[in-house]
């Protein structure tokens, strides 16, 4: 394929104008069809409040929420597991270890902004869970809510959990 | 001498929860959400817990490892199948056992019959318990625990006591 000198400019630009030389059009004919043939499937709940990327590449591997799926997302599509999180679209047996996939990933202020909420959810095995995912995030602030969760929190389970966070070994 | 058959929870709270449904879809599903027909126990004396969910929670990983919750499953109606642990550790490898169940009402019923007897059949281990049996076992020089420490597999919590046990902070 040989390119036309349009092509070769495009290196400095931050994105591609329409009608780039021979080349460029090649490529987005190429794309479109590839795009027609695809025909996408619907992302399926609870995986549609995903972005489309990171909900067909769990799609395209798992049929329902597991925990293989949320290391998966952690890995390779935080922002997404972050929102699947948010959205209360997952069945508390499936957040808890969402919550604690999410706290693999480096970004501190998205762990705490995503599970801080979970440390006042109905159920205990999510709080559990959200414990588990901030242990590696503690903020002052958020051990100042680990110290409260130690003290009062209704289950023995999440107690512990929050201790053994705070516990500096 | 006393013999344990212990099962350690992903979730503390979730042996809180009140019937056997709700345990199992927390506790007994397999990495890709399927039931899991064959879980995993170690069929140990019960003065070498600390030492089984050391191994346990280094190998799996759990990171960092926190106190644990075992329920000891001894004497309930049940098969086991001794399959080979993990590879790191010779001591959970030979005591690792799995349990054989046919289906998920079998399931149940195991969960069930633990479940009613849980304060009985819990069996706790401290976090500075398990941190105190690593720490030894570095010190001691004992080679799974050094080559692990000093294996690229190892995570920040052992690397930090690895550090500790040889006299740094």
């Amino acid at each position: 394929m040989k390119l036309a000198t349009a092509d070769v400019e495009y290196g400095d630009r931050l994105s591609a104008p329409p009608a780039l030389g021979a080349s460029a059009s090649l490529l987005a004919e190429i794309e479109q069809k590839l795009s027609v043939a695809e025909e996408p499937r619907p992302i399926l709940p609870p995986f549609d409040v995903m972005g489309r990327l990171a909900g067909r590449a769990v799609q395209a591997r798992w049929s329902r929420p597991c925990e293989a799926a949320f290391e998966f997302l952690a890995r390779r599509h935080p922002i997404d597991l972050a929102r699947l999180i948010e959205k209360g679209r997952l069945a508390s047996p499936d957040l808890t270890f969402a919550a604690e996939a999410l706290g693999r990933i480096d970004a501190s202020w998205i762990v705490r902004q995503t599970l801080l909420p979970l440390l006042e959810h109905a159920e205990a095995i999510v709080r559990e869970g959200a414990v588990y995912g901030l242990q590696k995030h503690l903020s002052d602030e958020l051990r100042a809510r680990l110290v409260r969760v130690a003290r009062t929190d209704a289950s023995a389970g999440v107690r512990a959990a929050a201790e053994d966070a705070l516990s500096d070994l | 001498m006393t013999r344990a058959v212990v099962r350690f929870a992903r979730r503390k709270a979730a042996w809180e929860l009140p019937d056997a449904a709700s345990i199992r879809d927390v506790e007994f599903k397999t990495r890709e959400g399927e039931f899991d027909l064959r879980p995993s126990v170690y069929d140990i004396d019960d003065s070498d817990l600390a030492k089984a969910f050391a191994e346990h929670a280094a190998a799996a990983p759990i990171d960092p490892p926190g106190s644990a919750l075992g329920i000891d499953l001894e004497g309930l109606d049940m098969t086991l199948d001794p399959t080979a642990g993990n590879d790191r550790f010779a001591f959970t490898r030979a005591h690792h056992r799995e349990i054989k169940l046919d289906s998920v009402e079998q399931l149940d019923t195991l969960i069930d019959r633990a479940r009613v007897e849980r304060e009985k059949r819990s069996r706790h281990v401290l976090k500075a318990n398990v941190y105190k049996y690593v720490t030894e076992r570095l010190q001691a020089g004992d080679p799974e625990w050094r080559d692990l420490a000093a294996s690229a597999a190892a995570r920040d919590w052992l690397r930090s006591v690895a550090k500790k046990a040889s006299g740094g902070k």
